[in-house]
């Protein structure tokens, strides 16, 4: 069964055209990955998924419900970590991870506690729970991000470029997280415009102008391509658009 | 130094005004708008005329000429009063509601006491709550007196009394106030103000700013991808800066009674009632107006169009009863105008809840009415 399924989805801003024909589907329990550089149109398509954009034409259904008409059961489903780190830097670590909690209605307050315990200990910061997080510095607030999107036990984690700005050993760190995550049984969706960490995908969709120009394991596309890595692959599809099987 | 860095500096300043028309307009409109409320406002003042009330009751012994009229007739000549005539009891609620400035009250003696060269009894009444607007009132209506009734009485009297009058009007003045005492100051009637103005002002600009940093550092795109809804959102503003804001109207009602020792007669629950329903009415504005501004810099834009004319026209330095009905019609549609009004009808002249109802009522429309539109300034798509 599909967790996200996308049948020419298309969004215009004003004159801009964010996404254009836009196809895709996500199996459950996988790490699926939307490859492409800024402005491609990963970002709409996130948003659309968790009911923040109507999309201006084509279907989008997430756990088989529609959207935007089933928001409201799909959404407490959802962990949505977006690309700023959209944390309140006032709160202490914990306290930004347990408002999540509550806004996700999470009311029993051992069981919050101990969510919000588990959150932190995933990422690695139980040791620093009691931080303020404006004094966190940019990888640990990044991981605080993903805390809040994870305290909820959202079956489907959308991840906007999570690892935008992080640096090589904490990127390794995370990609360590969702695997753990993935072996729970979460499916994850995440951005990315670097082409490492593609591999580290089960399948990836090559995003460009609003379009999906392939989909498929990063061995399947390599092949279909005919280039050695996931960047060949990329601009050899891009100089062909519609080539996409 | 060099020249060529600093107008490097000063020409990129003068861009970056070029790109942001609001603030451009800021700078160039404001000033004129709130310039024009000022000139109204003190000009009018000026230019207004002071309502009196008379109240004759004044009756002279036979084949007397009643004094009392005289005096009646140079204060409606002067063209500084606006006079009305009204039975005492009627004359002291004109006061008491606001229709007139002053009442002048002439006893049954007046034209006798004179006559036999006494001092004639004269009762002022004024309202007392507002020491800033009773004194020009009395001042303008002593002036014409003094100016033109010794002149006008010394026609009609005999010479040794007239002597009298060259000295001063033997007037036996008995000035009551409705409200306050003579040892009611200013301060008295500014501090109820203040507690209103204040909560209004830092609770907008807190949540203007707040609401805006949750826009624009992602957290509302996180709050709009959760089961929160948009009422949730606004009704937990409302309940977070409502609470704040009593907490900061207890700290203020506490400083202003018991160390600024300023008058206090009505129920510091009303008050607090009071600001709580400012406050909640100005979060709400907070919220609905933030969806406005792309920075800081463009919230805090907002105070001069939302502080400052409220600030002028909520009745701090011109009574509502002295304005242009036009000018009155907007100062009704603010919500500080009808939080002094409740705040001085509580602290000065210790009404009621009960009785100030009416401006309670008003103040709770207002922040329902403004949560309307702040919950419906939180769009769901953001986009």
């Amino acid at each position: 069964m599909h967790v996200i399924e996308a049948d020419s989805l298309s969004k215009r801003f004003g004159r801009v055209v964010a996404l254009d024909g836009f196809q895709l589907s996500v199996r459950r329990g996988e790490t699926f990955g939307l490859l492409g550089p800024n402005g491609s149109g990963k970002t709409t398509f996130i948003r659309i998924a968790v009911g923040l954009v109507i999309p201006t034409g084509g279907r989008i259904a997430v756990f088989g419900r529609e959207l935007p008409a089933g928001r409201a059961a799909v959404v407490p489903r959802i962990g949505y970590m977006p690309q700023a780190q959209a944390l309140y830097g006032d709160l202490t670590a914990r306290g930004n991870v347990a408002f999540f909690a509550r806004v996700f209605g999470i009311s029993d307050r051992a069981r919050r506690s101990a969510r919000i315990d588990e959150s932190l200990a995933l990422v690695g910061l139980e040791g620093r729970r009691g931080s303020l997080a404006r004094t966190l510095s940019g990888g640990m607030r990044q991981r605080l991000s993903l805390a809040c999107a994870l305290v909820h036990e959202p079956e489907l984690l959308l991840l906007d470029e999570p690892t935008v700005g992080v640096d090589p050993e904490l990127r390794r760190g995370f990609w360590e997280h969702f695997r753990r995550l993935n072996a729970r049984g979460v499916t994850i969706v995440v951005s990315s415009h670097v082409m490492d960490e593609a591999d580290r995908c089960d399948r990836l969709a090559l995003v460009r102008e609003g379009r999906v120009l392939a989909t498929g394991t990063s061995g399947e596309l390599k092949a279909l391509s005919g280039a050695a890595d996931l960047e060949g692959a990329f601009l050899a599809m891009a100089g062909a658009p519609g080539a996409a099987p | 130094m060099s020249p060529a860095r600093v107008s490097a500096i000063a020409l990129r300043i003068l861009a970056q005004f070029l790109h942001d028309r609001r603030t451009l307009a800021l700078m160039l409109v404001v000033p004129v708008l709130v310039m024009t409320i000022f000139g109204y406002v003190f000009r009018a003042q000026e230019d207004g005329t002071v309502a009196v009330v008379a109240a004759n009751e004044d009756s002279p012994s036979s084949g007397r000429a009643r004094l009392s009229e005289v005096m009646i007739g140079v204060l409606a000549d002067s063209g500084k009063v606006s006079l009305s005539r009204a039975p005492r009891a009627e004359a002291e609620e004109a006061v008491r509601g606001g229709r007139a400035a002053v009442a002048l009250v002439f006893g049954p003696g007046f034209t006798d006491e004179l006559w036999t060269n006494r001092a004639a009894p004269l009762t002022v009444i004024v309202e007392g709550s507002n020491p800033g607007q009773a004194g020009p009132a009395l001042g303008t209506v002593s002036q014409v007196l003094m100016e033109n009734v010794p002149a006008l009485l010394k026609s009609m009297m005999p010479k040794a009394l007239s002597a009298i009058f060259a000295r001063g009007a033997p007037l036996q003045l008995d000035i009551r106030r409705l409200y306050g005492s003579s040892g009611f100051t200013t301060l008295d009637f500014f501090a109820p103000l203040s507690i209103a103005f204040l909560a209004f002002f830092l609770v907008f600009l807190l949540t203007s700013v707040s609401f805006l940093r949750e826009r624009t550092h992602g957290t509302m795109e996180r709050l709009a991808a959760s089961p929160v809804t948009r009422l949730e959102i606004v009704l937990g503003y409302m309940l977070g800066f409502g609470l704040f804001s009593l907490l900061q109207a207890v700290v203020l009602v506490l400083f202003t009674v018991y160390v600024l020792k300023v008058q206090f007669l009505g129920s510091v629950f009303a008050v607090f009632l009071v600001t709580a329903l400012v406050a909640l009415g100005a979060v709400n504005v907070g919220i609905f107006l933030s969806a406005f501004a792309r920075n800081e810099l463009q919230a805090v834009q907002f105070i001069p169009i939302v502080i400052i004319p409220q600030f002028l026209l909520s009745g701090l330095f011109w009574p509502l009863g002295d304005m242009p009905p036009w000018v009155r019609t907007i100062a009704r549609c603010m919500p500080l105008t009808w939080a002094n009004e409740a705040m001085v009808d509580i602290m000065v002249r210790g009404r009621s809840l009960g009785s100030a109802w009416l401006g309670l009522a008003v103040l709770a429309g207002f922040a329902l009415l403004a949560g309307a539109l702040a919950s419906w300034s939180i769009r769901r798509e953001v986009a």
